[in-house]
């Protein structure tokens, strides 16, 4: 070991300006690779939203989309379906997340494992076995059957419903995960705090411990609205029919129609709502974060 | 520290209540947490509980609060039993969380207005008690702050001001000055003494700091193991403790384990006298333990003075040190195996004893108080 | 007093069976492919009439199942190298740096999560039209990779993150030299981290469908496109046996992150000396 590699001050300075170096070294080869992989091609994308037949600048696709397609109808049905999913991980997720958020021990380790499995399993997969349990013979109108429900069995694939409750299992471990690990934090002596100052149980619910969720169910709405939005496996396997959403109404102008401006198009009016989506998102969720102790 | 009789006046707690305690004790998961508390609180009466962690003072203080359910016992405030009652209004007790426990997502007013808000008062009467106590307790003009934008002393107050504004019949506060800095603890706890007393309030409050609860309480219950050891007036417990823990945990002590014989008290072949009637209701030829407080003992070189016999003893000073007025020594003697703990104003005047020179230790018989060993030595 | 209980308990306890029910219906449902996998007609059912192994001989014999499975393990390995290592790069500038650009960064790493999959395969469509035809299935790669990218940069760098700087100056102080901080220090202290980040961006990729759909050709086709047109065209219990099987891959990951959890917890207390 040579002398100045004891120094104290000379080796981690220069230790540290190496790192520097290599640092920079590291985000021009991320530059260069996203570049390249990812900003090009997307620009080019944006590039063929607003490219005319004859090769020069115009907005005539976005004119012709809005006027004669059936952009509007299907935009409307991507934005009821995706916010109908998100109620639904929302109605039927947070109750359970009050209680899972309190456990701690085995019971915590086999909720982890309860949500991250399906979380990590194929969406592909997930949805596969729910065409198999709504199918008409299937698993679900046979107990609603057996249950006596009138009106049963349902038909509950290629339409709304199937494509709603294929989403929903799909989506619902972000919902999960989101709301858990916000309601993880709550200090519960605050709910014992609203209990001594005389609030009575659902008061201290309503007025303490869900205003304090709330910025794990805006996350979690966030995620679930956002996903909901550019699916597609599920409504493609689900799905009745037709473009029915709007990932799909893309899929088919490249795989099908070969028309790439069309789907740029539609690809660019899908990044506008989605990234003015998530700026208002993150000054909302900027803002709740106040609210959290401490900062 | 400007304030008029009208601003308390309008907070004072009317129906401050007396709180009675008989045979509480609960289980949890098998042990025993409190084996059988017995408490009196007279109506303006400011209580602590005192004790090392574990003794079950903040068991007994959620007890109260009703935070935890009691397996036996009944608890009753001004005359009324409440043992059954679920926590909140019916119970009618402002709690001072040790955390504070103050809402993150609400103002300081809105967490003031909390209580008043949950029992339905008139918007014009909630805005007028919480402007009151804001201004009770010097935070009026931080209002519209988020908790987190609060000093710790502030949060505190904000605690204080939540607790009280509901006017509730018992006051309790849960080690409230944990997490602050000595400083500002003093401070605040002159505060609380000051509040208390203007306001007639009773408060019970739980603290493991003796010189807290000497400076704030009028009466002190120290516990130990689920149980009260001892309870009475801070200055009973620390010159008269009734048991060795007492003396121990409550300031520094010297104790001295000897046998009583007529009048004296014999330790390690010596014989200590005693003052009148030291020994009235004690049995001769019993083991009693002498406690004599560090700053009972003078420390003067050996050749000083004399004096009578039984009254002081000689030794060799092991270690001195600066206390900022007063200076503590160590000293070996024959009394005792663990050296006797000398506390003395530092006065110019005195001779300082550096170590290893011996020294003539005396004391006044008067301060010397007897306690039971109860078989176990110390 | 456990009478005044009562209402509160009794809720908590409905509370709780319903918590256990969510839970039981994200499993389930997945638990049922098994029964479904073993089934003897080629109708799919959760209850089959006869158990056999038939179509798992069939998925295991048959050269398409095969193929699509290399494919996909291909792709998703080349995809994995490309997000964990392109991932540590900007997680490291990103923790490390004080520049005001590196907020820049961040959103430019988290960009392929934010824009939906569909315009990701789009561009990653538009990409391979530049590239020669026979490096498509690397254009699938570099796509799947990207999807991968902004999760594995998030979970390194919150692995770097838990390291404190103060261990690092001290291993450099004490007469390291930059290979040995980073063996020694460094790389035990987030090889969690980055054998998270690889394990995720590997089943991101592997379940990947629309960049594969949109650059498949003759001859290179994925797992996932494999079953996306087997359930659009013939339902059979093959597609549950290779659900099965990618379920076995999901639990083999939970494994091994677990291990690697444990392992990386003990050489973090042993290597920095």
């Amino acid at each position: 070991m040579s002398d100045a590699s004891l120094s104290p001050t000379v080796a981690p300075r220069r230790f540290l300006s190496s790192l520097a170096e290599l640092q920079w070294l590291g985000v021009a080869v991320i530059l260069v690779f996203l570049g390249v992989t990812f900003i090009a091609p997307l620009a080019k994308v944006l590039l063929l939203s607003v490219t005319g037949d004859d090769g020069g600048a115009t907005l005539e696709n976005f004119r012709g989309l809005l006027a004669t397609s059936s952009l509007r109808p299907v935009l409307l049905q991507t934005a009821v379906t995706s916010l109908e999913v998100t109620l639904a991980c929302l109605v039927i997720g947070y109750p359970a997340a009050i209680y899972l958020s309190r456990l701690n021990g085995w019971r915590a380790s086999l909720t982890s494992v309860a949500i991250l499995f399906p979380f990590l399993t194929s969406s592909l997969v997930r949805t596969f076995v729910f065409i198999v349990l709504l199918g008409r013979n299937g698993v679900f109108n046979s107990a609603l059957e057996w249950l006596g429900v009138p009106g049963a069995p349902f038909k509950l694939l290629f339409n709304q419903i199937g494509v709603v409750i294929g989403m929903t299992y799909v989506l619902l471990p972000y919902m999960l995960l989101s709301l858990i690990g916000t309601m993880r934090k709550i200090d519960h002596t605050l709910l014992d705090a609203a209990r001594s100052l005389g609030a009575s149980r659902a008061r201290v619910f309503w007025t303490v411990y869900v205003p304090l969720s709330l910025p794990g169910v805006a996350a979690g709405a966030i995620i679930t609205t956002i996903l909901g939005f550019g699916y597609f496996v599920t409504p493609a396997m689900m799905g009745g029919p037709g473009e029915r959403m709007i990932a799909q109404m893309v899929e088919q102008r490249i795989l099908v129609m070969y028309d790439l401006p069309g789907a740029a198009t539609i690809s660019v009016v899908m990044l506008v709502i989605v990234l003015t989506t998530y700026a208002a998102a993150a000054r909302w969720l900027g803002l709740s974060r106040l609210m959290r102790p401490q900062g | 520290m400007d304030m008029s009789v009208a601003d308390t006046e309008a907070v004072r707690v009317t129906k401050s209540a007396s709180v009675h305690l008989e045979a509480i004790s609960k289980s949890i998961g098998g042990t025993r947490i409190l084996a059988g508390v017995d408490l009196d609180v007279k109506a303006g009466e400011f209580v602590t509980l005192l004790g090392p962690s574990g003794s079950g003072k903040t068991s007994t203080l959620m007890a109260i609060a009703g935070f935890v359910t009691p397996d036996a016992g009944r608890i009753t405030v001004g005359g009324r039993d409440v043992t059954a009652l679920p926590p909140g209004r019916e119970r009618d007790m402002g709690i001072v969380f040790q955390n504070y426990a103050l809402f993150p997502h609400m103002t300081v007013a809105q967490n003031v207005a909390y209580p008043l808000k949950v029992r339905r008062l008139p918007r014009a009467e909630i805005n007028k008690r919480v402007g009151e106590v804001l201004k009770l307790v010097q935070l009026d003009a931080l209002a519209h702050r988020k908790p987190s934008h609060l000093s710790g002393g502030q949060q505190q107050r904000v605690a204080l001001a939540r607790a009280l504004v509901f006017e509730p019949s018992v006051l309790l506060m849960d080690e409230p000055m944990g997490a602050l800095d000595v400083r500002l603890k003093e401070e605040l706890q002159w505060e609380i003494r000051r509040l208390q007393r203007e306001l007639g309030a009773t408060v019970i409050y739980v603290t493991h700091d003796q010189n807290e609860a000497m400076l704030l309480s009028d009466r002190v219950a120290l516990m130990r193991d689920g149980l009260i050891e001892q309870y009475g007036p801070a200055q009973d417990l620390y010159r008269r403790p009734k048991t060795l823990f007492a003396a121990q945990f409550l300031g520094d002590s010297n104790l001295l384990t000897g046998q009583l014989q007529d009048g004296t008290l014999r330790v390690s072949g010596r014989l200590l006298a005693l003052a009148p009637g030291a020994e009235d209701g004690l049995q001769t030829g019993q083991t009693y333990a002498a406690l004599l407080r560090p700053e009972a003992l003078t420390a003067t070189p050996a050749d000083a003075v004399a004096h009578p016999d039984g009254r002081h003893v000689d030794g060799v000073v092991t270690d001195m040190a600066f206390v900022g007025q007063s200076i503590r020594y160590e000293v070996k003697t024959g009394l005792s195996e663990a050296p006797l703990l000398v506390q003395q104003v530092a006065r110019a005047a005195h001779a300082q004893l550096a170590p290893g020179t011996s020294a003539r230790i005396s004391w006044d018989p008067a301060d010397i108080h007897l306690i039971p060993t109860g078989g176990s030595d110390v | 007093m456990s009478d005044r209980m009562t209402p509160a308990a009794r809720g908590d306890r409905v509370l709780a069976g319903y918590a256990w029910l969510v839970l039981a219906l994200l499993v389930l449902p997945l638990i049922a492919l098994i029964p479904i996998s073993l089934g003897d007609s080629p109708t799919v059912s959760v209850l089959p009439d006869k158990l056999s192994l038939r179509w798992y001989r069939e998925v295991l014999g048959g050269a398409e199942w095969r193929s699509a499975f290399w494919w996909s393990l291909a792709t998703a390995s080349v995809a994995t190298l490309i997000s964990t290592s392109i991932g540590y790069l900007g997680a490291y500038a990103i923790v490390h740096s004080q520049s005001r650009l590196k907020g820049m960064l961040e959103v430019l790493m988290l960009m392929p999560m934010m824009v939906p999959t569909v315009i990701v395969a789009f561009s990653t469509y538009v990409l391979a039209t530049w590239m020669p035809a026979n490096a498509t299935w690397l254009m699938i790669s570099v796509g799947q990779g990207l999807l991968g990218l902004p999760v594995a940069t998030l979970i390194i760098a919150a692995s770097l993150r838990g390291i404190d700087g103060t261990v690092i100056r001290a291993a450099v102080s004490l007469g390291g030299d930059r290979r040995q901080v980073f063996a020694f220090v460094t790389l035990p202290m987030a090889i969690h981290g980055i054998v998270s980040a690889a394990a995720l961006s590997f089943l991101i990729a592997f379940d990947e469908l629309l960049i594969a759909v949109f650059l498949t050709r003759p001859g290179i086709e994925t797992l996932p496109v494999r079953i996306y047109d087997s359930v659009t065209y013939e339902l059979t219990p093959a597609i549950a046996v290779v659900s099965v099987f990618l379920m076995a891959l999901v639990c083999l990951a939970m494994l091994a992150g677990e291990v690697i959890r444990r392992l990386a917890a003990n050489a973090a207390v042993n290597a920095p000396q």
